[in-house]
């Protein structure tokens, strides 16, 4: 209560302190954070990985895989009935998967399934997944672990899987006579990659994302053909809407087991690989729990398999602590760097929205194109047998579950394949990100009070004069945008300006308005890819991606001249400085709210988004017109660098490094139409992704980011009076 | 012009939001539906009811049987007004805060030409004009229209929308002296969702103000009809449920006992689940006391002279700590706050719990997607987040009535803050 009752909280001395070296303490929290990132691959601010479930009692059966004969007859007959038979086609040997899984006594099931391409002419895409199961002989089908390879074919850019599927099968047939599993296991092979996961995925768990109108929940009183309310009906012509609910059509299954608790998958082209990679990162930047993680790595050392995760070798040592941190650095950094974009980098990406836990092991060798490993030619090849009785560990430690993965942590970076940083570490550098944006609206926040003649009690002293009524009126007023930014700028919209007196000079409909009409700009640029392509296709005959690439840059351009007079066109007077603090003030606060609500869930995307946008977001201050040459001249390099972080200006620049550490000698001008190309590709990903798999990526940054970065330019753009 | 035309995009927004296809996420939010109040249980109260089954038998519907048959009708004749219907209340409701607003700012004019004689000089630039009055009337409506917790309950077709239309009505009968509106609404509000009760001690306090004469006369012939128009109440759901008292059990017994543990924007959930069930009983006493009784007697004798601060502040303190608040509560309290918009110069916490409602507000629903879709998260998160929105609300509140006391404080001993040449600390006591 002190703290609520002390009058001299607000007394002037901090507010005093405050402003003079708010700029400081804002760098200082910048370079606080990003030092404190670049910290956490230290040893000293990392943990070494542990197991909180003890039910999983890793390593602790004795193995008897002996299947390792079958899984090369099977590799051998699969290579074989490709070749023969489906060597020029895109389909799956659905009837040699069925017939083999059938004759080790699975119960053997397939799933069609049909993509109906939300974007372009609309493609129609149809695929098949098959699946066993194989029944727990201990308990009744309450409980399922999933073990599954996609199906790649052999003319494919990626490896095949032909190994994954030969060792599943073994494993199926060494598994099938054993009494002990306590657990259904499912054995599937989906077929284009991660659509046929995600509609077995979806045909799994009934999802059918038919959202109900209102009449709908009424049921038995809902008397059919009462007319409801139907936002098509006056647009008959226009396709307003993605009908993404209709784009992947997942079927039925026609048989099930329990719930999921775990799921392995599989990526091995050959079994003479030299070591495994094991993918983590989900859809959203989602991640399986660190238990299942640890799992995976100890057994593959138990089982004398070599492992590694995002350039962390198991292999490999670090000579020093300088060399450990280094690598432990990099590890991070690239585990973040592939969470940024959401994208799952392997099918297990997609259990995790069901709150399933799974992993990939891809299997590698020196050929490897994620850029040269070291020391990887002294490796020795693996078998089929090493690899089954990794396989069978994991598989009969998940057997041991008593419940769902619920200890150890499920927001974590790895360092290496043995240490992690869990979220409590690695959330301080993006919370001092956000207190100085917060900060930095604080200082603004008393300023534009101050100059309003009282900010508390004590300046009420001054309240004596005649004059000072004027200014105490005023105070009053910028107080009244106090509940409207509590309840956010709707409320601000109707507020009609007649009843403002000609002292007041802050008219909150206006801002408020423009303030909501850039979010509804990006609301409606959320939703252009599908108009975009829609045309594209029909008047100029384009494929949807360079449509909505170049929809998408005029758009962009457009904004770019128009936002900045947005706000007179919505009003008669010139723009006040107060208006624009306050507009400031709720931008900033935005701007760390989305930082942080994002790095919930993503992390990497949050702390990404931070990185770049805070310096925007410090640096940006109301111009006031005639203040010299020297800061007009700041303020045009800052619109510069606001320029250079627009959304899609960073899309472009990452894409263009990112050529260009593939290609690394080429021409400067070569890079960058490779870098477009990427661009290109990038967004039509992004828009595809999210329209299928509920990806966010896209519509976060069309729906949240534009507009903040849209206000800033505003902020940046217009010149106001001195208060 | 400017105020019908509020009405109109208003109300637009709300029956658009309603018509929207993601209108049961909208209606099925943990923050917008309680068990108390969603839309869901009570279409299954009056689904049981319609097929001769007694919905309170049941641990599904809590509403009281006055709501139920008023529904029962409404779906069985006209079901597809429902949508125009709440949206139609919300926007009464708007417009009966509206007027209270006007009224109760009268009342405040008045009671400031009575202390004018008390106001030291330099404080007089201080005192409020009509143009800041008519202003404030204004924000209120606003506010009640444009927030977007309101705008939600609205959308989210909750009984809440009832329930701040009752309350209302009964402050808009209080501010213009009409005993029998006032009481049978707040009894009606009481029936509904029990925490009301409270506000008939600002009530009986506001008709005494505004009908001159015997005080204590008024007092009691307020208290008088409140407890007869609630005990008709209770008797004519008695009387809809076939003479069974036993829907007491499901209604004023589910708000008190708190038996569903789903999680909501309140702060009771998180404590009943964790806690020993042997110790339930002196909890839910301590929490429904903390509720219920607590704050009414020393507030009510602190700010007797101004009961409509009281009414705000009960209402406020009454929606953050009762058993199921939703932020239809939140948003009811909330546009009542510009009334004292004079005060807002006085408010230290500003900064601090504008940000807090904005973060909570934007992480509550992210982490609970965190901890119920994605499994990843847990209780803790979600409780995290509602328990600093809870210390927000009541950050708000306090700064609030301490607001009010440093201007009292001001007005009559000017601006310099010195007791006997000594600078002295102001404490809200």
């Amino acid at each position: 209560m002190g703290l609520l009752s002390d009058p001299d909280v607000g007394s002037a001395k901090w507010v005093r302190v405050l402003k003079r070296v708010h700029g400081p303490v804002c760098f200082l929290c910048y370079v606080g954070a990003l030092v404190w990132f670049v910290l956490l691959g230290h040893r000293d601010f990392n943990n070494e990985t542990y197991f909180s479930e003890n039910a999983l009692l890793p390593g602790l059966v004795t193995n008897e895989f002996n299947a390792e004969q079958s899984a090369s007859q099977y590799y051998n007959e699969l290579l074989l009935e490709l070749e023969t038979k489906y060597e020029e086609m895109d389909v799956m040997p659905v009837s040699w998967l069925v017939g083999m899984m059938s004759h080790i006594h699975l119960e053997v099931y397939t799933h069609n399934f049909t993509l109906h391409y939300p974007l372009g002419r609309g493609q129609v895409f149809r695929g098949t997944n098959v699946y066993g199961i194989l029944r727990a002989p201990r308990t009744s089908s309450l409980e399922a672990l999933v073990v599954s390879v996609p199906y790649r074919n052999v003319g494919s850019h990626q490896k095949t899987t032909a190994a994954g599927i030969a060792l599943m099968l073994a494993f199926a047939k060494f598994a099938r006579p054993q009494k002990y599993w306590a657990k259904d296991i499912i054995f599937l092979v989906t077929q284009h990659d991660q659509l046929g996961m995600q509609a077995w995925l979806e045909a799994y768990h009934g999802l059918h994302n038919e959202n109900e109108p209102f009449h709908a929940s009424l049921g038995s009183f809902w008397k059919p053909g009462t007319p409801a309310f139907n936002m098509e009906s006056f647009f008959p012509n226009i396709p307003l809407r993605r009908n993404h609910k209709k784009a992947l059509n997942p079927g039925t299954l026609k048989g099930r087991s329990g719930s999921i608790q775990a799921a392995i998958l599989l990526e091995f082209s050959t079994p003479q690989i030299r070591y495994i990679e094991v993918k983590i990162e989900g859809l959203n930047g989602q991640l399986p729990n660190l238990d299942l993680v640890n799992l995976v790595h100890k057994l593959c050392q138990k089982s004398g398999i070599h492992h590694s995760f995002a350039k962390s070798y198991s292999w490999i040592r670090g000579r020093d602590s300088m060399d450990e941190w280094k690598n432990g650095f990099w590890t991070m950094f690239e585990m973040v760097l592939g969470q940024i974009d959401g994208v799952p980098d392997g099918n297990h990406g997609l259990f995790h929205r069901f709150g399933i836990e799974a992993v990939t092991l891809e299997g590698r060798d020196e050929l490897d194109p994620g850029g040269k490993v070291p020391r990887v030619n002294s490796l020795s090849f693996c078998n089929f047998y090493k690899l089954g009785i990794a396989l069978e560990s994991i598989l009969r430690s998940l057997n041991n579950l008593l419940e769902r993965f619920h200890q150890s942590y499920f927001f974590y970076i790895l360092a290496s394949t043995h240490r992690f940083i869990s979220i409590g570490q690695y959330m301080p550098s993006l919370c001092l990100l956000c207190v100085a944006m917060l900060i930095r609206a604080l200082s603004l926040w008393v300023t534009t009070l101050q100059q309003d003649g009282d900010y508390n009690d004590k300046q009420t002293k001054k309240v004596t004069t005649k004059s000072s009524k004027h200014k105490l009126e005023k105070a009053k007023d910028s107080d009244s945008e106090e509940p409207g930014e509590q309840e956010t700028q709707e409320v601000k919209k109707v507020k009609t300006p007649e009843k403002k007196k000609a002292t007041i000079n802050m008219s909150v409909l206006n801002i408020g308005v423009n303030y909501l009409l850039l979010h509804l700009i990006g609301y409606g640029v959320m939703n252009t890819p599908f108009i975009l392509s829609y045309y594209g296709s029909l008047y100029y005959n384009k494929p949807p991606e360079v449509s909505v690439y170049f929809g998408i840059i005029s758009i962009a351009v457009l904004l770019i001249f128009i936002t900045p007079f947005l706000p007179y066109m919505l009003r008669k007077g010139p723009i006040t400085y107060e208006e624009l603090s306050l507009v400031n003030i709720l931008v900033l606060t935005e701007l760390s709210t989305v930082c942080l609500s994002v790095a919930m869930q993503n992390f990497s995307l949050g702390f990404a988004i931070a990185v770049i946008y805070t310096p925007l977001a410090l640096m940006t201050s109301v111009y006031v017109k005639g203040s010299g040459k020297a800061r007009a001249c700041v303020q045009l390099l800052k619109r510069v660098w606001c320029v250079c972080v627009h959304p899609l200006v960073v899309v472009v620049a990452s894409m263009v490094a990112y050529s260009r550490t593939l290609v690394a000698d080429d021409t400067w001008l070569a890079t960058l139409g490779r870098g477009s190309d990427a661009a290109m590709q990038a967004i039509m990903f992004s828009v595809a992704d999210s329209m299928l798999y509920g990806n966010w990526l896209f519509n976060l940054t069309t729906s949240v980011i534009l507009p903040i970065w849209l206000i800033f330019w505003q902020i940046l753009n217009i010149k106001v009076d001195a208060p | 012009m400017g105020v019908i035309l509020k009405y109109v995009v208003a109300g637009l927004l709300r029956y658009w939001l309603i018509n929207l296809d993601y209108w049961q996420t909208i209606a099925n939010r943990v923050e917008i539906a309680t068990p108390l109040n969603s839309w869901k249980r009570l279409i299954e109260g009056v689904y049981l009811y319609d097929h001769n089954i007694n919905p309170y038998e049941g641990d599904s519907f809590h509403e009281s049987p006055i709501m139920l048959v008023f529904f029962y009708y409404i779906m069985k004749k006209v079901p597809f007004i429902l949508p125009v219907l709440f949206t139609f209340l919300d926007l009464l409701t708007a417009h009966l805060l509206y007027k209270t607003s006007k009224a109760f700012i009268r009342i405040l004019k008045e009671s400031q030409e009575k202390q004018l004689a008390e106001v030291a000089d330099e404080s007089k630039p201080m005192l409020l004009d009509d143009a800041q009055l008519k202003e404030s009337a204004e924000y209120v409506l606003s506010v009640y229209l444009f927030n977007p917790y309101s705008v939600l309950n609205c959308a989210g077709m909750t009984t809440t929308v009832i329930q701040n239309l009752l309350v209302a009505t009964a402050l808009w009968g209080a501010s213009s002296g009409q005993r029998i509106v006032a009481c049978v609404f707040i009894a009606l509000a009481t029936h509904q969702a029990l925490y009301p009760v409270l506000l008939i001690v600002p009530i009986a306090l506001i008709l005494a103000e505004v009908n001159k004469g015997c005080t204590k006369c008024s007092y009691i012939r307020t208290l008088l009809v409140f407890v007869l128009s609630w005990g008709f109440l209770i008797y004519l759901s008695a009387y809809i449920m076939d003479g069974s008292y036993k829907y007491v059990y499901n209604t004023y017994g589910f708000i008190l006992t708190v038996p569903d543990l789903k999680p909501n924007i309140g702060l009771f959930w998180y404590f009943f689940t964790e806690m020993f069930e042997h110790f339930r009983v002196l909890f839910v006493c301590a929490f429904q006391i903390n509720a219920l009784a607590l704050y009414v007697i020393p507030l009510t004798l602190r700010f007797k002279k101004d009961p409509i601060l009281l009414a705000t502040v009960l209402i406020a303190l009454s929606s953050i700590f009762r058993s199921y608040p939703c932020v239809g509560d939140v948003g009811f309290y909330l546009a009542l706050l510009p009334m004292w918009k004079h005060l807002f110069t006085f408010m230290q916490q500003k900064f601090i719990v504008g940000c807090t409602f904005i973060i909570t507000s934007a992480l509550g629903p992210t982490v609970w997607h965190l901890w119920i879709y994605s499994g990843s998260a847990n209780a803790n998160f979600f409780f995290g987040v509602t328990l600093s929105f809870a210390t927000a609300q009541i950050f708000l509140i306090t700064d609030l009535l301490f607001a009010y006391i440093k201007r009292e404080f001001t007005l009559k001993h000017g601006s310099s803050r010195q007791v006997d040449g000594k600078p002295a600390k102001l404490v809200l006591r």
